[in-house]
């Protein structure tokens, strides 16, 4: 994404640390990886064009079977392709974390099945090639995609010691967290004001502190899902608003007032990250209740989630 | 072998399947019927 160049030394540069009064700042690259781009299966996607053009021919001879069975066959090579990224990508989620569920659905073992399913039905109803014949072929498909790409992981990744259910708890309720860092994140594109940008980044990567300190650690899991929905849920609502308001007013005011909340719940973040390292369980329920008042005095609602399940 | 050396070799017959089905299906058929 194309952002404004600014830095500590440009004009309106950011002195860096605003906010939390002598909190350590996590490095600004700190839990983002790069994308590793596999190259192999982003060339699943050529791999079926020909059938294409093989379908058009089928169009222009006036053979419907040969025309279904080859568009048939590109799209769903092309699909088991997209399929396959997809669940290249769930892996590398999955791989990230410390505590993680596998994937819901097995992309990978699915977009091999669907790669030999493709390959034999246009074996059979445009190659002629008969049932014994397209089955080979599309079995060699199927046990080629997963020798090249491998399955799904299928098991919990998990701590020793640490039932089931808990570990599962923990999964579902970072997976929750980090799709509102996520919202938070796109929200705060609408800013465009790097400044501002940087400094929500900034918190995103402290919540992703928690989030781990919570995967290691999940001990006190109940007030961490209480902190993480009125911390979160507080600044992707705050930052929504923030960016619709600012984007088109660019009032000067909103901008004071939205930094200040910035900076509240920078402070609240770092405490409770420490409290929640050291097991302080009154500190960490008085400065929820602090934060959850300091977000509905901005007309900010927030649905949290309170006690177990 | 190394298990990279087998997913490259594993790549390559995929492609090799796949792209000899697109490719037959474009000139098998149409041969066949007197050019494509």
């Amino acid at each position: 994404m194309a952002r404004r160049y600014g830095g500590k030394y440009s004009p309106d540069g950011s002195k860096t640390g605003s906010g939390a009064a002598g909190a350590p700042q996590p490095a600004p690259f700190r839990d983002r990886r790069a994308r590793r781009v596999n190259l192999r299966a982003r060339l699943m996607f050529l791999l079926p064009l020909p059938l294409l053009f093989a379908g058009l021919g089928a169009i222009g001879r006036g053979s419907p079977t040969e025309m279904l069975a080859e568009i048939g066959g590109f799209a769903g090579l092309t699909f088991s392709a997209w399929l396959l990224n997809e669940g290249l990508r769930a892996e590398e989620a999955y791989d990230a974390r410390v505590i993680a569920r596998p994937p819901a659905f097995p992309r990978k073992i699915f977009a091999a099945a669907l790669t030999g399913v493709s390959v034999a039905a246009v074996g059979m109803f445009s190659l002629g090639q008969g049932l014994f014949g397209s089955l080979a072929f599309g079995v060699l498909a199927s046990l080629a995609h997963l020798s090249a790409f491998g399955i799904d992981p299928m098991k919990r990744k998990g701590m020793d010691g640490v039932d089931a259910f808990a570990t599962e708890r923990v999964a579902k309720a970072v997976d929750r967290a980090e799709g509102l860092v996520r919202e938070i994140l796109s929200a705060s594109e609408g800013i465009r004001d790097r400044r501002i940008q940087d400094r929500i980044e900034r918190l995103c990567a402290q919540a992703r502190e928690v989030f781990r300190t919570v995967e290691e650690d999940p001990g006190d899991f109940a007030r961490a899902r209480t902190f993480m929905s009125v911390y979160l849920l507080g600044l992707r609502d705050a930052t929504r608003k923030f960016a619709d308001l600012y984007g088109r007013t660019r009032d000067a005011d909103t901008l004071l007032e939205y930094e200040a909340l910035l900076s509240d719940l920078e402070t609240s973040f770092t405490t409770h990250r420490t409290d929640l390292l050291a097991d302080n369980r009154s500190d960490l329920d008085i400065e929820i209740e602090v934060l959850r008042e300091r977000l509905q005095q901005d007309g900010l609602t927030v649905r949290v989630e309170t006690g177990e399940r | 072998m190394k298990q990279s050396t087998v997913q490259l070799i594993s790549f390559l017959v995929l492609a090799a399947v796949v792209l000899a089905t697109g490719f037959g299906a474009i000139g098998g058929p149409a041969m066949l019927a007197g050019g494509f």
